[in-house]
């Protein structure tokens, strides 16, 4: 295809693709700072989401609980599994600017893990230590529902906070 | 060597390019705020990208609200990491830092600083499909 003087008069220093090592040193650390700001505006999970889950769980440690009948037991099991399927659903398509997978390092999953594994130890360890009355797993997961509540927004805010670091990191 | 893509060279398109690749999808309306243009630029830049394959578009609605998503397709990504490498290959070759708390060399008495022919890194032809 010719070029007309009147294209030509409109290529733009952007259609021909050079930069300077100046302004891509630039672009390149506006690039991540606005990325890092990205990352850190949203905590990597919403604590209504972990206190949900956790909230299902006491829910079915309530309903299980001997000597419950098991008219009740089978409904309430049936309501909190359409609780936690809406919980689940809402997660994945209203969260808005997941970050994306790549920054989701074994490091992360293992601070998210070690938080999970703590949650789940304390559950067990109050369980088994008020195994002498009733509903005991339900004061656990109860116990476990409200450190979840507590410490889920500071986890989820630190896991962000390290992937904004890698990005800038990368600098 | 990667060389700069035409395509998401311009800022506003860079920025784009950038804010997707570090979530899984954005929404147009938080990618306009973010680069600062009309709704009509944004679209066309969208639309572009789009056309190029770099950007997947999703429509769908909030309660009666119709929304438009943006994420990169993994073609736009591997073109979007291509171009940072050639950035930073232009950056690396001058001798510069990123680091943001080490100043940039300033240019010596008689040295052309900015346009230099070594400097530039015209942007093969690329194909959009």
């Amino acid at each position: 295809m010719n070029t007309t003087p009147e294209d030509a008069a409109h290529v733009t220093p952007q259609d021909t693709a050079y930069i300077t090592p100046e302004d891509a040193a630039r672009t390149l650390n506006e690039i991540r700072t606005s990325q890092a700001r990205l990352i850190r505006s949203r905590p990597w999970f919403p604590a209504w989401y972990t206190t949900g889950v956790a909230l299902y769980v006491t829910g079915i440690q309530f309903l299980t609980e001997p000597g419950t009948p098991v008219a009740a037991t089978s409904t309430g099991i049936a309501v909190l599994t359409l609780a936690l399927a809406a919980l689940v659903l809402t997660f994945a398509f209203r969260t808005r600017h997941r970050p994306h997978r790549a920054l989701v390092t074994w490091k992360i999953l293992a601070i998210f893990a070690t938080w999970l594994a703590t949650a789940i130890a304390l559950c067990l360890v109050l369980a088994l230590a008020l195994s002498d009355i009733s509903y005991a797993r339900t004061y656990a997961a109860l116990a476990m529902t409200a450190y979840m509540t507590a410490t889920g927004p500071l986890i989820a805010r630190h896991i962000t906070n390290r992937m904004a670091a890698t990005i800038e990191a990368a600098r | 060597m990667t060389e700069l893509d035409p395509l998401i060279h311009a800022p506003a398109r860079l920025r784009i390019m950038s804010l997707l690749a570090a979530v899984e999808e954005a929404d147009f309306a938080f990618l306009r705020d973010e680069t600062a243009v009309s709704d009509s630029v944004m679209s066309k830049h969208a639309t572009a990208l789009e056309t190029a394959g770099y950007v997947v578009i999703r429509k769908g609605h909030v309660g009666k609200r119709p929304r438009t998503w943006l994420k990169l397709s993994p073609k736009g990504r591997q073109a979007y990491k291509d171009h940072i490498t050639a950035l930073q290959d232009i950056v690396a070759r001058s001798g510069m830092s990123l680091t943001p708390d080490q100043p940039h060399p300033r240019p010596q008495a008689g040295e052309v600083r900015n346009r230099q022919p070594a400097d530039r890194h015209p942007a093969s032809p690329r194909s959009t499909g």
